[in-house]
Order: C-alpha cells, then sequence, then structure tokens
C-alpha cells in the first residue's frame, strides 16, 4: 500500500476531484480524438465564412447589413452559434460516451453533461478570442465597442447551451431518436437565428415569430454590443435568453435527479 | 467479528424492465455480511449474482428494500465497464487515482498498477488492444491499489492465468482482518482460496451459509449435479485435492 489510509471526503471535495479529473480526461479525449480535430476548430468558422460570403457574391445580393460591415458581422455570429450548437450537441451525448464510467460511484452523469460543457465552453472561448485577434491583424473592425457586453451575452449562451444539454442529454440516453430530431432542427435554426440572413430586412410579421428563438436574441446582442452603429432587431432582450438558459437548466437537472439510477444502471 | 454487519440487506426486490415486461429476479433477500468476512456468491447463471454485486457496488438500486453499507466498497472489478477503451492504461489509472481522491499519489499509484499488472509496455497502449486477461489484471491491481474495505469482484478472476491467481490470493491473503472481498466466480478452487462463507441465490431468495462449502453443497444439488470429488482425503469436500476435475490440470 503505497498512498495512506484514505480519510473521508467531503461531497464538495468529492465532486471536485471528479470535475478535475472528469476535465482532464475530457479534454485529451476531444484534442487527441483525431489529427485534425485542434485544426478543425478553428477551419469550421473559417470555412463557414468563406462559403457564406461566396454564395452571397454569387446570388449578388451585395453585403448590406444595417449598421456593421458584412464580414465581421457573419464572423461574431458565427462563432456564437457555434458556441451553442457544440455545448447542445456535445454536452447531449456526454452521457452516453462516459458510460463506462458510471461504475464509479463518485461519478454522475450530470458531471459528465457539466464538464464536457465547461471544457466545450473553454475551447470556443480560445478559438473565439484567437479568431477576434486575427481579424482585427488583417484590418477588418472587430474591435468589440462594449466588450463586457459582449461578453455577459457569451456567459448567456454558455447558459443556455448547458441547459439544452442538461435536458437533451436525459431524452437522447432514453430515446436515441432524438438526437437525429436535434440535428434535423439545426440546420432551421441556423437559418433562424439570423447567422447569415439579416432578419432586420424580413417583414415584421415575421420577425415576431422569429424573436420567439432565444439564440436570435443572442446572436443580436452580442453583434450589436460589437458595432456601436449596429441596428438590432427589436425588442431582442438578454433577460429573455437568460430566461430560456435558467428554465431549461432547471428542467434538466430535474429530469437527471429522477432518472439518475436508470442512467447510471443502464 | 464486529458486532455491526458492514453489509446489510433488507428485504430487497429487483426486477428489471424490458420491453416485454420483466420478472423480478430478486424476490426480497435478506442478509447480513459481517466485517471481515469474505464471501463467495454462487448460483446458476441468470440468478442474478452480478445484478445483486451492482447494487452493493452502488452502480444500480433495488426496486424494493435497501441495501446498507457501513464502509468503504470498491467498484465490481468486472471485465466491462470501468475503462475507457479508447484510452491507454496509464491514462484510465489516473482518472481512477483522481476520483478516489489520489491526487498527490497518482505516480505512487501507477507504480504500484504496474508492478502488480505485469503486462509490460501494453500499459501505455488503448485499453481496446487488451486481451480480457490484460483487462482483469489492470482493473484488479487497480482496485488493489485503493484501501477499500470490501471490495467487489465479478468473474475477474475467470480469466486470470496461474501467476494472477495465486498473486490476487496473496493479494488478499496480506490484508486479512483489514479488508475482505465479495466475488462471483464459478470456479470452486479460486472460491475456496479466498473467501469463507457464501451466499447462494436460487430461485430470487439468498441463503446465507457460513460456510462456503455448504454454499458450493446447496447450489450443486440445485443444479442436480454431484461434483467430482474422491473420498474425504483433506477436511473439506471441495478442497483442490480432493477435486478430480483440478488434480487433472
Amino acid at each position: 500500500m503505497s498512498i495512506p489510509k484514505a480519510k473521508p471526503r467531503s461531497p464538495w471535495l468529492v465532486t471536485w476531484h471528479v470535475y478535475t479529473a472528469l476535465f482532464m480526461r475530457e479534454f485529451i479525449a476531444r484534442l487527441t480524438q483525431d489529427r485534425f480535430a485542434p485544426v478543425w476548430l478553428f477551419l469550421e468558422p473559417i470555412l463557414h465564412v468563406v462559403l457564406l460570403v461566396a454564395v452571397r457574391d454569387l446570388i449578388g445580393r451585395g453585403r448590406i447589413v444595417p449598421g456593421a460591415e458584412f464580414i465581421p458581422w457573419l464572423v461574431i455570429g458565427l462563432l456564437t452559434y457555434f458556441l451553442f450548437r457544440s455545448l447542445w450537441n456535445r454536452g447531449m451525448t456526454a452521457i452516453n460516451g462516459n458510460k463506462a464510467l458510471f461504475c464509479y460511484r463518485q461519478v454522475h452523469p450530470t458531471d459528465t453533461v457539466i464538464i464536457r460543457c465547461a471544457m466545450e465552453a473553454k475551447l470556443h472561448s480560445v478559438v473565439t478570442l484567437i479568431m477576434i485577434t486575427v481579424f482585427v491583424m488583417l484590418g477588418f473592425d472587430m474591435v468589440p465597442a462594449d466588450p463586457l457586453g459582449a461578453i455577459e451575452v457569451w456567459l448567456a449562451v454558455i447558459l443556455l447551451g448547458l441547459g439544452m444539454a442538461m435536458s437533451f442529454s436525459v431524452l437522447v440516453t432514453f430515446f436515441p431518436e432524438a438526437a437525429k430530431i436535434v440535428a434535423l432542427v439545426s440546420l432551421p435554426l441556423y437559418l433562424l437565428s439570423g447567422v447569415m440572413i439579416p432578419i432586420q430586412l424580413m417583414p415584421h410579421g415575421i420577425q415576431e415569430y422569429l424573436l420567439y428563438n432565444p439564440m436570435l436574441h443572442a446572436i443580436e446582442l452580442i453583434r450589436g454590443s460589437f458595432f456601436s452603429t449596429y441596428h438590432m432587431v427589436r425588442d431582442v432582450e438578454l433577460s429573455y435568453v437568460y430566461e430560456w438558459g435558467v428554465c431549461t437548466l432547471l428542467l434538466g437537472l430535474a429530469l437527471q435527479v429522477r432518472y439518475k439510477m436508470r442512467m447510471v444502471s443502464s | 467479528m464486529s458486532a455491526e454487519p458492514v453489509i446489510e440487506a433488507r428485504n430487497v426486490w429487483k426486477r428489471y424492465h424490458g420491453p416485454f415486461g420483466g420478472d423480478w429476479v430478486l424476490k426480497g433477500l435478506n442478509f447480513t455480511i459481517p466485517r471481515g468476512i469474505s464471501v463467495g456468491i454462487v448460483g446458476k447463471n441468470g440468478a442474478g449474482k452480478s445484478t445483486l454485486l451492482r447494487m452493493i457496488g452502488g452502480m444500480d438500486a433495488p426496486d424494493k428494500g435497501e441495501i446498507i453499507e457501513r464502509c468503504r466498497i470498491s467498484w465490481p472489478i468486472g471485465l466491462s465497464g470501468g475503462f475507457q477503451p479508447s484510452m491507454t492504461g496509464r491514462q484510465n489509472v489516473k482518472f481512477v487515482s483522481r476520483i478516489q481522491g489520489g491526487n498527490k499519489y497518482v505516480d505512487d499509484i501507477i507504480e504500484e498498477v504496474q508492478a502488480f499488472a505485469e503486462i509490460g509496455k501494453a500499459f501505455d497502449k488503448p485499453i481496446a488492444t487488451y486481451s480480457s486477461g490484460m483487462k482483469a489484471r489492470l482493473a484488479f491491481g487497480l482496485s488493489l491499489a485503493f484501501d477499500f474495505d470490501v471490495y467487489l469482484s465479478d468473474e475477474a478472476t475467470a480469466v486470470g492465468d496461474v501467476t494472477f491467481k495465486n498473486k490476487a490470493t496473496q493479494a488478499f491473503q496480506d490484508r486479512i482482518g483489514r479488508s475482505s472481498l465479495i466475488m462471483v466466480s464459478h470456479q470452486v478452487k479460486i472460491l475456496r482460496d479466498l473467501c469463507q462463507s457464501g451466499i447462494f441465490l436460487h430461485e430470487g431468495k439468498a441463503i446465507w451459509y457460513d460456510k462456503l462449502d455448504d454454499a458450493l453443497d446447496a447450489y450443486y444439488e440445485s443444479i442436480g449435479q454431484t461434483p467430482n470429488y474422491n473420498e474425504k482425503q483433506k477436511p473439506g469436500r471441495y478442497d483442490p485435492e480432493n477435486l478430480i476435475d483440478n488434480k487433472r490440470t
């Protein structure tokens, strides 16, 4: 026996140990899952920007966005949307991916979702900072006008992504079909969140319905805090994003508590 | 033997919910396991041995009743689960050390596990490339690196070779009085080497035997076989010396 007799740990300490261990494990798994993974983190948003700019030039729509340059406007929207999407999609599959670990009673299914979301949020924050720096050095006007406001929206998106991941992780564990529905929904959500099409150009009657989507609020708000002259869609509110985040998170946690044993034993 | 049992099952019921309903597997188990006593669980395939072990290990919950635990219990050491197949043995060992609170001793634990498992260079290869024997060695060594009061083993010894079995036996004999073992196995020899008492699971009930041999007797009787043993040469009918099967091997 090389280690001394273990002392009982407080629940907080156990949780902390599990979180740190899971975090390191997830990081290694995420960045070494294939040879392409670290590159892809940067390449994906860049490819999307290039593609979307090309498409817009091709259909001759011009690059008119009220009060902002097109490319910085697009990049900010894309990065915010990607943050949400990967929190949701990857956090959702955390429980299935870590099934082997539930034989250690310290590890709860909830922990794996939280840690995967925390890791994705960190990775995407770093990627975003680097991308913004690169674009500023390339001469684009991407210095945020209101950095604290931007961070606030960024955190709201993380909360929303965590909430969605928390709820859907339970759903996906018991109904694998749900993953297909999520994949089906994410494309229209990409379009309807105003990532590539300015929602301002749509008729007011349609805007009213589009505003039920919290990601539209978040993306408009983060653009508003980056570009001081930008005209956001009317009636966007940060509190709406937080409300969605808190509600989905609470729903998810309730599901996690209710179905914990079934998830561990399945 | 201390007065307070370390594990106590009170009216434990368990059923499996499948798409076509489910039958009760365990129907009201009642038993207590005293401190420091190693127990072998015997029974037919599907009698609920592994299920019982998982419930003791906290991986599953009974549908009715409760299992009271008053000690540190290891995770069930089995052939499946516990390891991420895409990660190396070393990474998995590090992870488990960390969640068990051994952050400061990770290097010591790795050394100890390596010494026990003796899998050489494979320690730095992904678990997916391991044979079942190597997995069992690693899993056993890993759990032995921590000071549990009770170790749970689910057929982990079945795939090991002779040296591994000797090592496992030795490890548990070293900690007699400190830790005990609850094991599920169909191998009479290793059960006899490591356990004193037995639980026989039969038709959803658990019958406790103070002597393992009595549990084995009841088990063999229930499957309508008499084990091949010679006339008593040594005390205990299942002593390896008396078993014709074991003599041959």
